[in-house]
């Protein structure tokens, strides 16, 4: 539990980081560093219960920071991405590309196979997660474009165009 | 406000939102919005990652359209709430062209973080990421100490105007060189936790976040695009991180 407490206050800091770097400013750096935070937190602990394989860890974390940046984006009226991107950071498999370049030249093929598809596994849950929850954000909650409000008005500017 | 204002303006803030790491729905629905706003009785646009088409109609009027070839593409989030806030605005309470202009330019110029805070950010960092993985606290200060130079390196070149990958396999490369070094020196037992960590600043996050974005909003060449250049990104690290180590490890001195 300590670890994991020590682990979240780790990927807050290094969020918080991120945010800096994307030029994020004031309220908005802390709750897209939290965001990090948040991920990293439904990450460690959905790892109790499905200790065998850590796919099914990174789909909740990638569903609930979705869910978090998106209630981020429709309470502070900014968008969606600052709050997604900095927050999705602590997740990204950094470490899974490294072990496969590493596997692959030290001529350790299979070794560099089974991590490499691990890692796209990893990258396409993230994408996954992701794309769940917004698609179901974009369907309820999207604003309707204002519509034309005259059409006959085609109509009229035909007369003014010259003809070619 | 004219036609060509109403054109010029529009198209400027779609340009800028797109240069600063929007998506492509949120660049063409801005545009469209605008459009409305003037009173167009029609608006089409079409934005990929490169450039923007827009076309619009106003009551009586010949269409207006204009395209904008989109260089280069960075990432500033602060300008990109700045200038979805000031769309909202537009849209709200419609200002006069010259107002408009003035606030384009002025969000241009901001900077919420000068360039100090930004090298000491890419070393915490650094710094951060190596502690998560569980690194001692001499590698999480040398991971410091070598984000730190990666910011310079990767800002110079940018400045310079090099190759997206270019960058990137140098960036890589030089965190794996460096964090070769310090393990030589005997500074850190092991090169593995401080090249993971500081190789996160040049994760290409905000892209991948933005192409799933684009893919759900239906967008899928942008989309697709957008993933490719990920992937390429991805890609242009390992062959950086890999870089100096097969080197090192032919020449005998990796180990030992």
């Amino acid at each position: 539990m300590v670890n994991i407490l020590y682990e979240c206050t780790m990927s807050f800091f290094a969020s918080l980081c991120f945010g800096i770097i994307f030029q994020i400013s004031g309220r908005k750096l802390l709750f897209s560093a939290f965001g990090g935070m948040l991920g990293w937190l439904i990450y460690a602990l959905s790892g109790i219960p499905f200790s065998s394989s850590s796919i099914p860890c990174y789909f909740l974390a990638a569903i609930g920071i979705t869910l978090y940046s998106e209630c981020c984006a429709r309470t502070l009226h900014a968008p969606v991405s600052i709050f997604l991107a900095v927050s999705l950071i602590p997740l990204v498999p950094g470490g899974g590309i490294y072990q496969t370049m590493l596997y692959c030249i030290q001529n350790s093929t299979m070794l560099a196979l089974y991590t490499g598809i691990h890692t796209i596994g990893i990258a396409g849950t993230l994408a996954l997660g992701i794309g769940i929850v917004s698609s179901i954000f974009t369907v309820f909650l999207r604003l309707p474009i204002p519509t034309p409000h005259a059409l006959p008005s085609d109509r009229s500017d035909s007369d003014e165009t010259t003809p070619n | 406000m004219t036609s060509s204002e109403l054109i010029t303006v529009s198209v400027n803030i779609g340009a800028a939102l797109l240069e600063n790491g929007a998506e492509i729905y949120r660049v063409e629905e801005s545009i469209s919005r605008i459009c409305f706003a003037y009173g167009a009785t029609e608006a089409n646009v079409y934005a990929v990652p490169t450039a923007i088409i827009t076309s619009f109609v106003r009551d009586g009027a010949q269409p207006v359209t204009r395209v904008r070839r989109i260089h280069h593409r960075g990432t500033n989030l602060g300008k990109l709430d700045q200038l979805n806030s000031l769309c909202r605005e537009i849209c709200s309470s419609p200002m006069d062209y010259r107002k408009i202009d003035s606030r384009i330019a002025e969000i241009a110029g901001s900077c919420t973080f000068p360039n100090h805070y930004l090298c000491l950010a890419t070393g915490g960092i650094g710094f951060f990421f190596t502690l998560l993985f569980h690194g001692s606290l001499f590698e999480a200060v040398s991971a410091f100490g070598i984000g730190i130079i990666l910011w310079l390196i990767h800002s110079g070149m940018q400045r310079l105007r090099f190759n997206g990958l270019f960058i990137h396999i140098i960036s890589a490369a030089w965190v794996s060189l460096a964090a070769v070094c310090c393990y030589r020196l005997r500074f850190i037992p092991t090169y593995s936790n401080v090249i993971i960590g500081s190789i996160m600043f040049l994760v290409p996050g905000l892209p991948i976040t933005n192409a799933i974005r684009d893919l759900v909003a239906g967008d899928v060449m942008a989309g697709i695009s957008k993933f490719a250049e990920a992937l390429l990104v991805a890609a242009g690290i390992a062959v950086g991180v890999a870089l100096p180590l097969s080197i090192l490890t032919l020449l005998g001195g990796l180990y030992g």
